[in-house]
């Protein structure tokens, strides 16, 4: 479960957010839309702890970001296009992360780049990879570790139809489990109806569920 | 650069005779353009002619520099200065910026202590060599002083100014293009080896008494200091 509590946030004198509170259940499958500019990037970044409240709240099951955890946990996360070591190859990118925590080893990296069809280019450098297939490692980087949250700003941004056909596979997994969620930003009414249960809608210094 | 090249690199260095090395016209102008131009400004005639005209301190100041330029570059290739997309990611698989910082900080330094262990060893292991074939007294590429203590300092000093170079690439990755980190510290060490204008072996980098070497591991290990916490205080991008 993730709650915004009562949360405000300016930027540069501009009110994003104002008094906002919001829930999303564990389980649920939710779509941000809204103008650009609104703050759905914003929203995203304040959940996931990359950026912090000017006053109120945000829990995730249970554990107050800023205060109990500094970073959101057990959450795949990609969010205005994280860039990766480009003289390294896509498998010693995703390879760097996972030492990290540790929680997978070689077999799941490659397991990973098999499920994004990137298996063949697992050994080049990323530098040689075109917009789509840095687009396939991110959505990587983000599962591959099986986390239970999964927030991701426009994620089929660069796809072509085989990447769009992957993603919806992978996120069929996370809309299909109720232990699993799902949180993504996105413009495409497709995409929104695809994957979304529930659609938030920012702007105007708030965000709120929809009903279409 | 992996630990093996920067070993065999190390290792050709240090077999050819500093001034052969040394005498390389490029490192000379780089390594001394600074340090002339300070000696201009001064009107010292007398330091004029020394940067001039490659005297053996000179030679093993510019062979000195060649060997930090090549511990240097594998200190900084191995660093954990991520691009700052992908930093921010592992941060968050760490959970907090102080893990980060932790981790970060623990490789880095194992990568300082094998390039600067790596050189020491190869120094000596090359001069035991070239004792046993030509003689004693007939070294002329270990630009040091016979004292045990000197080698240690110097030890501790070429980590010092190595962990500095991983310190400033965690820094300003993400804040500054890599081009530009890569000047900024190649500037520096230049600086730090050329700015000597009593002549003396006085610069921080320069070949100098153990009392020099203890100055510039403290002045190095301030800047560290100063630069984490700078590093520690900076936004987070995502």
């Amino acid at each position: 479960m993730i709650q915004l509590e009562n949360v405000t946030k300016t930027y540069k004198n501009n009110v994003i957010f104002r008094d906002l509170s919001l829930e999303i259940p564990t389980g649920a499958s939710v779509a941000v839309t809204g103008y650009n500019g609104s703050g759905k990037s914003v929203l995203l970044k304040l959940i996931t702890g990359f950026s912090r409240p000017d006053s109120g709240s945000i829990i995730v099951d249970g554990k107050r970001i800023g205060k109990d955890i500094d970073f959101i946990q057990n959450a795949g996360v990609f969010i205005n296009a994280p860039q990766f070591m480009n003289h390294a190859t896509g498998y010693e990118n995703l390879m760097m992360l996972a030492e990290i925590r540790k929680a997978i080893g070689k077999q799941e990296v490659l397991d990973v780049l098999e499920l994004v069809k990137l298996s063949n280019a697992k050994d080049k450098k990323v530098r040689t990879y075109s917009q789509g297939m840095i687009q396939r490692l991110r959505i990587a980087q983000a599962i591959m570790e099986s986390p239970d949250i999964l927030i991701m700003d426009e994620p089929l941004n660069a796809l072509d139809k085989e990447g769009i056909d992957i993603a919806h596979c992978i996120f069929q997994e996370y809309i299909d489990n109720p232990q699993k969620t799902l949180l993504f930003a996105s413009h495409n009414t497709e995409e929104i109806h695809d994957f979304a249960t529930s659609i938030v809608r920012v702007g105007d210094g708030t965000a709120q569920y929809i009903h279409e | 650069m992996s630990k093996k090249i920067y070993a065999i690199l190390t290792a050709i260095l240090i077999a050819l005779p500093a001034h052969y090395v040394g005498n390389i016209p490029v490192f000379r102008n780089v390594a001394y353009s600074l340090h002339d131009a300070l000696a201009l400004l001064g009107c010292n005639p007398t330091q004029m002619y020394n940067c001039g005209f490659g005297n053996s301190w000179n030679t093993f100041t510019n062979y000195f520099l060649v060997i930090l330029i090549c511990a240097g570059v594998f200190v900084y290739s191995n660093s954990y200065a991520y691009p700052e997309g992908l930093r921010t990611m592992s941060i968050l698989r760490f959970g907090s910026e102080n893990q980060y910082w932790k981790y970060a900080m623990r490789r880095n330094l194992k990568n300082v202590l094998f390039a600067s262990t790596a050189y020491i060893i190869l120094e000596f292991a090359f001069c035991a060599a070239f004792q046993y074939s030509r003689g004693f007294g007939e070294i002329q590429h270990v630009p040091y002083d016979h004292f045990a203590i000197t080698y240690v300092l110097f030890w501790i000093k070429l980590m010092a100014v190595l962990s500095l170079v991983s310190m400033v690439a965690e820094v300003f990755t993400g804040r500054l293009p890599r081009a530009g980190i890569i000047g900024m510290i190649i500037v520096g060490i230049v600086l730090l080896l050329s700015i000597d204008v009593l002549q003396n072996q006085t610069a921080l980098l320069a070949i100098g008494n153990w009392q020099r070497q203890v100055q510039a591991i403290v002045v190095f290990v301030a800047i560290q200091i100063a630069l984490f916490a700078y590093g520690k205080v900076r936004s987070l991008k995502i």
